[in-house]
């Protein structure tokens, strides 16, 4: 194979095992491995904790090594969140406790026994740094540990018949399987240091066995939190035609049932994700994602609980929304001094989805020969490559974290796609509007944060960040990132100007939808397009159904127009009226265009008469070379100072003896020619 | 019209094209003639009639001080020339019939049956402006459909040849366009032959240019769409010229004609049926963008739905099979469909919101602006499909209208201003023109003063004019 071709195929990616992996001791006759899902620790116990214990993590900086007393084989061992207490299970009637202080344990064990004589123990679970969880073939023990005093605190029992639990420390929910079938699921929430009990269900098995067995196991139930909401995944594996008949290859195939939790009401089948294969399956959830892979095919597939699918009313059936994904091939760097003893590659190629595989929530991959711990990575970039059906792809990719970079890609690929293949008009619309709904509901969250009392803040954002979007493309993105590139690139021809105006026009319009303010910079492209197209009625349409939003910035654009167009004059005073501070502008643009006596009547009746500047109107009365005009607009200014200040002078502060003296020799002193007067008096 | 009062009327006495560039031979100069109307007036007359415009285009270029003459008023007549294209010239006069003359009546062209009362002279008063703007509009229209008269010329030896097809399409054309001559009641509307644009909002306006941009990034060979709610403007990608020639041939033409047509009925122009197999098209060709050296021969198409119209052009070059306008039928159909719906919501609230704002009949208006043709009047009433009416206080409908357009040629001399009168029938009317925007409000209101009219038209200005800078 040559180098070029991994490369391009490497590309196409989605999914990777974490570049560090955890490396621990390889499981062998007198090591043992644990993993705890809730700290993502792996234990490695060699024989029975006396030769040592090592304790890793993704979550650790520094492993911990420590030794115990070798009472027997482990069965389970677990370290509190924080790390100070260690619990051990070497027996199916208690568990022993070791209190830590820097990462050493003091020596000291205490034990806790489970209730009843017959009573076996099936697991326990720390829910939080003191509160201990201990499950039982007859019931659910919470206890309290109180580490000063070695010793544990009954909080509450629950009476229940179990086969074995789930527990996912997102949501502190507990799922304890119950009757002969196993079928029967009752859920547990770990809540400020109580443990509530949820209303129970039943996971139907059509066909069940007779007589009856377990029949849902441990491995194919799993309870996590997908957007939020907290959900129980249970993978059913398609019907045995004859049970009997055993060891033959089901027909069918798998599927996973999405049972949600709702605050008030029993958990509710929601959702049905359809495989399309059976087998050897695991599930891993990351970043919202369910991704199913299956041993026999070494391929994932990926869904999306937020995406549409089939839906009958109560039940959405949902298909893979990528399907035969298959994670990139992994090496294992080999220590230095072995290979240079076997001149063979320092690196080996890691087999993928093998038999020795065991998947952990949420994440967590562990082969348990090679002694690896890898966390499962998302790798979006790929996707840009697939846009047979850019909207359901930008659902998919608003809904990820740190998907960014790729949102942008994929948009201006859809950009310059768009001369050739699909991305029209109508998608390019819809795919806008998703942007901005979530642009919305980010600015919304802003404005609400901004509103909140200091003290109220806090609780707000948390309380409002299952809304909050993960991708926010603003209107700053879309300018610098895909319009600006866009004007500046390509050899600029009347289609592509063409498309610019159409673009321009789908975003505006998905702006105006969402209710978001129009930067004018916006604008800006879609002006200077119909600018460039020669299309100026066009662009007044614009200005006259208000579809642009005044601003001074885009009135000075429409007056640099004129020399082109003239009619934007018209629409730039227009706008400029509108906007309620810039009254002094239009005052300006009409002295500027000699309509004196105009300008004067208007700052008349919108400025107040005495911030009205004298010289302003007089410098531009005498530029107009008509003596008529210049004596209006003097007379007005001597007829306001006498209204304002009871003298027709003018202030000195005012500079207009260059004025005083011009009317001087036009029309005299003070009294002015009877013949002009009347002359004027009566036009 | 329903005005019983309606006391003076025109008739058209004839209207003819004229060559002025080829040299006939003495006894032949009747082949000059490109067209006459009425066609059974004889030779003789035909010849004088264009020697005696001749002479006065040529006397009045000689001795005229500003360009050729426009019109010629005698006592009984009013005369229009115009000169549309170099070496060509057009004429057309207008009897001012008095009613006794009716009675005696040589002129067969009236239908309306008048009351005997004694009209006085200055009543029967034309307008220069208007009439000259019918004439110089029927060029502008032939121009549309025909293409400029230069290019219906022929080259041959023969100067009788060279006219041959210029003549053929001039009778096709103008025998048709003078019987829809608003003669009658032409005003000042014709003469500003202004775009009515249907109000809306912004939202709805830019899903309508989206709506645009997708179907011509679909069918690439449109090169222009407009687009209407009944019979006002939405949008429309045509530069000004040409989009207030296809309004007026929609508003006054296509439209009303159309009206007959079953509901069903999509395509206005294209084919009648598109879901048959028959392959019956009328697709009229429109000549645009004159201003270019070779102006742009279009197809134009439009589509109807929901009273969503939709022009497209599309260049004459490419040929529409049946095909096309299926699928056209199949993308515009439901997007406008869902459209209209909007619009038409927007229609009524502007509707119902602008008649609480205008109130009452006592105060009306006519607003023209010149720079983008957009014009609006509560003076006339238009019903979608046929002419709009004047719809002033019936007694003083002539006056009013008529003062109106006096004011419009006084600003044409004297520049932006504002001008108020008191008509003869106790109407008041005022004037205003500022930065190319037309204003003339009526106020017909029994004693009113000048005071109180300022203020009502205050009042007006500030309820549908606050967005614009009209100046004092």
């Amino acid at each position: 194979m040559s180098r070029t071709t991994i490369e391009t195929t490497e590309a196409s990616f989605l999914l990777q095992l974490s570049q560090t992996a955890i490396h621990f001791e390889p499981v062998t006759k007198i090591t043992n491995v644990f993993y705890d899902e809730v700290t993502r620790q792996v234990f490695t116990v060699r024989s029975g904790g006396a030769t040592g214990v090592n304790v890793k993590g993704p979550r650790m900086k520094t492993p911990i090594n420590f030794r115990v007393e070798d009472k027997g084989a482990v069965l389970s061992i677990k370290f509190s969140p924080d790390q100070q207490i260690l619990a051990i299970q070497r027996t199916s009637k208690s568990v022993e406790f070791q209190n830590f202080s820097n990462q050493v344990p003091d020596g000291v064990e205490y034990s806790q026994p489970c209730r009843g004589s017959s009573t076996v123990i099936v697991g326990f679970v720390w829910v939080s740094n003191t509160d201990f969880i201990l499950i039982t073939n007859q019931g659910i023990e919470h206890y309290q540990v109180v580490p000063e005093k070695r010793c544990l605190r009954a909080v509450k029992n629950h009476s229940i018949q179990s086969n074995w639990f789930v527990y996912c420390p997102l949501s502190g929910l507990l799922l304890v399987s119950s009757g002969p079938l196993g079928t029967s699921l009752q859920p547990y929430l770990f809540k400020n240091h109580q443990l509530l009990r949820l209303t129970k269900f039943e996971v139907d098995i059509p066909n069940p066995p007779q007589p009856a067995r377990l029949c849902l196991v441990e491995r194919d139930v799993t309870p996590t939190m997908l957007y939020n909401q907290m959900v129980v995944l249970v993978l059913k594996h398609p019907i045995k035609p004859n049970s009997t008949v055993g060891r033959e290859t089901p027909s069918g195939n798998s599927e996973i049932v999405v049972y949600t939790l709702c605050k008030d009401a029993p958990p509710r089948k929601t959702h049905v994700l359809q495989l399309e294969t059976s087998g050897k399956l695991a599930v891993s959830i990351l970043d919202n994602l369910i991704i199913v892979h299956h041993q026999a095919s070494k391929t994932s597939s990926i869904f999306d609980i937020n995406l549409t699918g089939e839906s009958d009313g109560r039940v959405m059936s949902l298909h893979p929304f990528l399907a035969s994904v298959t994670i990139r091939p992994y090496f294992l760097n080999i220590p230095a001094s072995a290979a240079m003893l076997n001149h063979e590659p320092s690196q080996m190629s890691c087999e993928l989805y093998s038999p020795n595989w065991v998947f952990f929530q949420s994440n967590i991959i562990i082969d348990a020969l090679l002694g690896c711990l890898w966390s499962l990575e998302l790798v979006l970039t790929p996707l840009i490559d697939m846009v047979d059906n850019p909207c359901e792809l930008f659902d998919f990719l608003l809904q990820r974290t740190e998907s960014k970079s790729t949102v942008m890609a994929l948009l201006s690929r859809l950009m310059c796609y768009s001369h050739s293949v699909g991305a029209d008009v109508p998608v390019l619309g819809r795919v806008f509007d998703k942007l901005n709904e979530a642009y919305r509901n980010h600015l919304d969250i802003e404005i609400q944060s901004q509103i909140a009392m200091p003290a109220g803040a806090f609780q707000l954002s948390t309380g409002s960040s299952s809304r909050r979007p993960n991708v926010v493309i603003d209107q700053t993105d879309v300018y610098s990132r895909i319009l600006s590139p866009m004007t500046e690139s390509k050899p600029m021809d009347e289609t592509h100007d063409r498309f610019i105006v159409a673009v321009v026009n789908e975003y505006i319009r998905s702006l105006v939808q969402y209710h978001i303010p129009v930067q004018h910079f916006i604008y800006e492209v879609l002006i200077e397009a119909f600018a460039r197209l020669g299309q100026f009625y066009q662009l007044h349409q614009l200005f006259q159904y208000h579809a642009v939003a005044d601003s001074k910035p885009l009135a000075c654009l429409l007056l640099s127009l004129e020399s082109v167009y003239p009619a934007a004059y018209q629409l730039a005073v227009d706008m400029l009226k509108r906007i309620s501070n810039a009254n002094e502008e239009i005052v300006e643009i009409l002295l500027s265009k000699n309509k004196v006596l105009s300008a004067l009547r208007f700052a008349r009746d919108t400025i107040p008469v005495e911030s009205i500047s004298a010289r302003k109107f007089l410098e531009a009365a005498q530029n107009s070379q008509d003596p008529s005009v210049f004596y209006g607009v003097y007379q007005y200014f001597q007829q306001r100072n006498r209204r304002v200040r009871g003298s027709l002078a003018f202030l000195k502060g005012e500079h207009c003896e260059v004025y005083i003296r011009h009317f001087k020799l036009l029309f005299g002193d003070g009294e002015c020619s009877t013949s002009l007067t009347d002359s004027l008096s009566m036009g | 019209m329903t005005n019983s009062e309606d006391e003076k009327s025109y008739s058209l006495v004839n209207f003819f094209v004229f060559d002025t560039s080829r040299n006939f031979p003495e006894d032949e100069e009747y082949k000059s003639i490109v067209y006459y109307y009425p066609k059974d007036t004889s030779k003789d007359s035909q010849m004088k009639e264009i020697g005696r415009t001749a002479a006065i285009l040529k006397f009045s270029q000689t001795f005229g001080t500003s360009g050729s003459c426009h019109s010629l008023h005698t006592r009984k007549t009013r005369q229009y020339f115009n000169e549309p294209e170099p070496g060509f010239c057009m004429a057309m006069v207008i009897n001012l019939n008095k009613i006794k003359k009716i009675k005696s009546n040589k002129v067969t062209l009236y239908q309306t049956v008048k009351l005997p009362t004694v009209p006085i002279d200055n009543d029967i008063e034309t307008h220069d402006k208007v009439f000259n703007s019918l004439l110089v509009h029927s060029y502008h229209m032939f121009r549309l459909f025909m293409g400029t008269m230069t290019s219906a010329l022929k080259v041959s030896d023969q100067p009788e040849e060279e006219l041959e097809q210029l003549k053929l399409r001039a009778a096709y054309f103008y025998s048709k366009h003078l019987q829809m001559m608003p003669l009658e009641d032409a005003d000042l509307a014709d003469a500003f032959l202004g775009i009515q644009f249907l109000p809306m909002d912004k939202l709805s306006f830019l899903k309508v240019r989206s709506l645009v941009s997708h179907v011509e990034q679909t069918f690439p060979c449109i090169t222009s769409t407009t687009v209407l709610y009944q019979d006002q403007i939405v949008w429309t990608g045509l530069c000004q010229d040409d989009v207030q020639l296809i309004y007026n041939y929609l508003t006054t033409k296509l439209f009303p004609a159309s009206i007959t047509l079953n509901t069903e009925t999509r395509f206005l122009t294209g084919p009648a049926d598109v879901h048959g197999l028959s392959s019956e098209m009328r697709i009229p060709h429109v000549f645009l963008n004159q201003s270019q050296t070779v102006p742009d021969e279009c197809q134009l198409i439009v589509y109807r739905v929901a009273g969503v119209t939709m022009c497209l052009f599309i260049s004459a070059s490419i040929e529409l099979d049946h095909e096309f306008f299926v699928s056209l039928d199949l993308t515009l159909g439901p997007r406008i469909v869902a459209l209209s719906a909007d619009v038409a919501e927007q229609a009524l609230v502007r509707k119902t919101a602008s008649s609480l704002n205008t109130g009452t009949d006592s105060i009306r208006f006519l607003y023209f602006n010149q720079w983008n043709m957009a014009f609006k009047s509560t003076l006339h009433q238009s019903i979608p499909g046929h002419r709009r009416v004047l719809q002033c206080q019936p007694s003083a409908n002539n006056d009013v209208i008529k003062t109106c357009a006096d004011l419009c040629e006084d600003f044409s001399s004297f520049g932006d201003g504002e001008i108020v009168v008191k008509t003869k029938s106790d109407a008041w009317v005022l004037g205003k023109l500022s930065n190319k925007r037309h204003l003339y409000v009526v106020v017909t209101r029994k004693n009113a003063e000048l005071v109180d009219i300022c203020d009502e038209v205050r009042r007006l200005r500030n309820i549908l004019f606050k967005d614009i800078l009209l100046l004092e």
